[in-house]
């Protein structure tokens, strides 16, 4: 419970993020001479390397990192306004409604009316998760309220791609559902992106700008009213805010699990539990994990691709049990 | 067909592991293997005498399945057949009104030959109590077809037929006339290999001389046709050089966009282009990368029901490859 956590740990995360993202650019299933394409990219010549580095490898680190933050920031701000450790986007299940939403934009020929449909769906998606989650669970809730609610979303929604993807116009629809559940950043591209990268900056925006509120919020609501915050209306902004960065995030990128729930949880000793503190030392955290996660993706199948959920799932899942053992022996 | 997982016969759209046990080459290994080479039509002879006989001593059912008492020899009236490629090859070879029902994926655009042939016969989703309903006097099908549906139509007495899917050019002829002796069709059946072969030579003597040209074929997912494929032996009668050839890969497998960008093909030949786009699988085939890379005029969208199965459209095939040239 004390601060003295390492002061350089923050200064080294950040440090961290455009160096993962150079070894994520590094990695590829073909060699680079480097000395070569380095020189072709000062001087802005198209060769084959080049455009292997600015259009499948660039898109695909920078998703990585981006994902990375939405979805720790998310977590921290959830976990914050729920006041509760385990909510998450993934637990709550505002990704898989979020990807239930890209889905319907996409194999049903929504995504050829503009750019923008596609992350507004997944927007709508997650949205309508997090709203009926507060409606189920309530503010304040019990783990177990919380959990149960989660469960019964994700249930649904997952049932709900499948539907989805099963009466899909297109013969390789229901094989992607594994791309919707586990998410991927391989093969994307640049304008992908950029379609979500509008609505990821207002939605981290919108979490960031409630810090105060989520600092009082954790000394209870009512001390968060008498410290003058509207709390209705602050909680609101945090909710869109993750509704607006996750169904973004997610629509380009699948849903990836764990992410929310892990790192804001390593973090938290790091800022003396303040949960003002604790959202962008997440989010920067988040681009790390996910960056960390794909580099291992990359190198450990590189030419039938795992999907990256596999991989946090992998890290993410143990660490869920040791929170549960940690919440059974604290629990009163 | 019937034992397909996922419950795709049940949906409006051609079924993934449908197609892939149709089309894998892994499938036609398996179907290679068991191939006995030596008088094919002699064996399918025997076959269809001996499932006759069978079906004519076995007991009726349940009394509402009437037995069966074909004559053999006499040339089927009510034929169902229950995969894609046999649906083709039936409906080339067949008169109309013997034409019982085709699979569903007959009538695809995408994945038929014949589709508009097929939109005014019957279908079915390949349940053995839709089969049964429309009485047919023969059903023919691929031999990886272990699916419950021909267990059950055995069972209740249908005579089944299944023929071993070639995997070479060079079988083809054999298929079709194994085929067309069940059917009573062996005059259509030699009309049409002739024509098939008469394409084929067209299509070498056409490329003969050219150098040989780097082909990659290019499907949805990224997925290029391996060298045991028929895919990649038609390539090489249009005087193509594979990329599969070159990375020395037998079986169907994942081209990552980079490793395209190094190998630099001169032609690429995308699947599926026509028809519904929207899924991730689709838009693989349209990156941006590939047209900034210059590949755009280097590509053709090239119909994939012309490759898809080993039959009398191997030589449209390899006309269509050849002309591309």
């Amino acid at each position: 419970m004390t601060a003295t956590s390492p002061r350089w740990l923050p200064r080294l995360l950040i440090a961290a993020v455009p160096l993962l993202i150079l070894l994520s650019l590094s990695l590829g299933s073909v060699p680079m001479p480097w000395p070569e394409v380095l020189r072709d990219l000062l001087h802005q010549q198209d060769t084959v390397n080049t455009l292997i580095v600015t259009e499948i490898r660039l898109p695909r680190a920078l998703l990585a990192a981006t994902v990375g933050a939405v979805l720790g920031l998310s977590g921290a701000a959830l976990q914050a306004v729920f006041r509760n450790p385990l909510a998450e986007p993934g637990l709550l299940g505002v990704s898989s409604c979020a990807a239930l939403g890209a889905i319907v934009a996409l194999y049903y020929g929504l995504s050829e009316l503009g750019w923008f449909t596609l992350p507004a769906f997944g927007i709508v998606g997650a949205l309508i998760s997090v709203v009926s989650t507060f409606v189920l669970a309530g503010r304040g809730s019990s783990v177990s309220t919380l959990l149960l609610a989660g469960v019964a979303i994700n249930a649904l929604a997952g049932s709900c791609i499948a539907l989805a993807l099963n009466f899909a116009p297109n013969p390789y629809a229901m094989s992607e559902m594994v791309y919707w559940l586990l998410g991927s950043f391989a093969n994307r591209t640049l304008s992908e992106f950029l379609f979500a990268l509008p609505f990821v900056a207002v939605g981290m925006t919108m979490i960031l700008s409630q810090r105060r509120f989520l600092d009082g919020l954790s000394l209870g609501e009512e001390t968060a009213q008498s410290l003058g915050f509207n709390v209705l209306r602050a909680r609101a902004v945090v909710v869109i805010g993750v509704a607006a960065a996750v169904g973004a995030a997610v629509a380009v990128s699948g849903s990836i699990g764990f992410v929310g729930l892990l790192v804001p949880h390593l973090m938290r000793p790091l800022v003396a539990h303040e949960p003002g503190r604790l959202l962008p030392i997440s989010a920067v955290a988040g681009a790390v994990f996910l960056l960390l996660a794909d580099i291992a993706v990359q190198c450990l199948s590189p030419q039938q691709e795992l999907k990256i959920g596999v991989v946090t799932a992998l890290v993410g899942a143990p660490f869920f049990l040791y929170l549960i053992v940690r919440l059974r022996t604290h629990a009163p | 067909m019937s034992s397909a997982p996922n419950g795709c016969e049940r949906t409006q759209r051609p079924c993934g592991s449908e197609l892939a046990r149709d089309f894998s080459p892994f499938y036609r290994e398996q179907a290679r293997s068991r191939k006995n080479n030596s008088m094919p039509l002699v064996l399918a002879a025997f076959a269809l005498t001996f499932c006759m006989t069978t079906a004519a001593q076995q007991t009726p059912f349940p009394a509402a399945i009437p037995a069966k008492e074909i004559a053999p020899r006499t040339p089927p009236k009510r034929v169902v057949s229950l995969s894609l490629c046999l649906d083709e090859l039936v409906i080339v070879l067949s008169d109309r009104q013997h034409i019982a029902a085709v699979s569903r994926l007959a009538h695809d655009p995408l994945y038929s030959v014949h589709w508009q042939a097929a939109q005014t016969l019957r279908s079915h989703n390949g349940l053995a109590e839709q089969i049964v309903a429309l009485q047919p006097d023969l059903i023919v099908g691929a031999d990886y077809e272990h699916g419950k549906a021909v267990q059950v139509l055995r069972t209740l007495g249908f005579p089944v037929l299944t023929f071993a899917s070639p995997a070479t050019l060079a079988e083809i002829p054999g298929h079709i006339r194994a085929v067309a002796t069940a059917l009573g069709a062996t005059a259509k059946a030699e009309q049409v290999i002739a024509k098939l072969n008469k394409e084929l030579a067209a299509a070498q003597a056409k490329v003969a001389g050219k150098p040989a040209q780097l082909a990659l074929s290019y499907a949805p997912n990224g997925y290029t046709a391996g060298t045991l494929s028929l895919k990649n032996e038609l390539l090489h009668v249009a005087g193509f050089v594979t990329v599969a050839d070159r990375l020395g890969r037998r079986y169907d497998s994942e081209l990552a966009l980079e490793q395209l960008l190094k190998i630099n093909p001169d032609r690429i030949f995308l699947e599926e282009r026509s028809g519904n786009q929207n899924s991730l699988a689709h838009r693989l085939l349209q990156h941006p990368t590939l047209r900034s890379a210059g590949f755009d005029a280097r590509s053709t969208a090239f119909p994939s029901q012309l490759w898809l199965c080993p039959g009398p459209q191997a030589g449209a095939a390899a006309r269509m490859l050849a002309e591309s040239r």
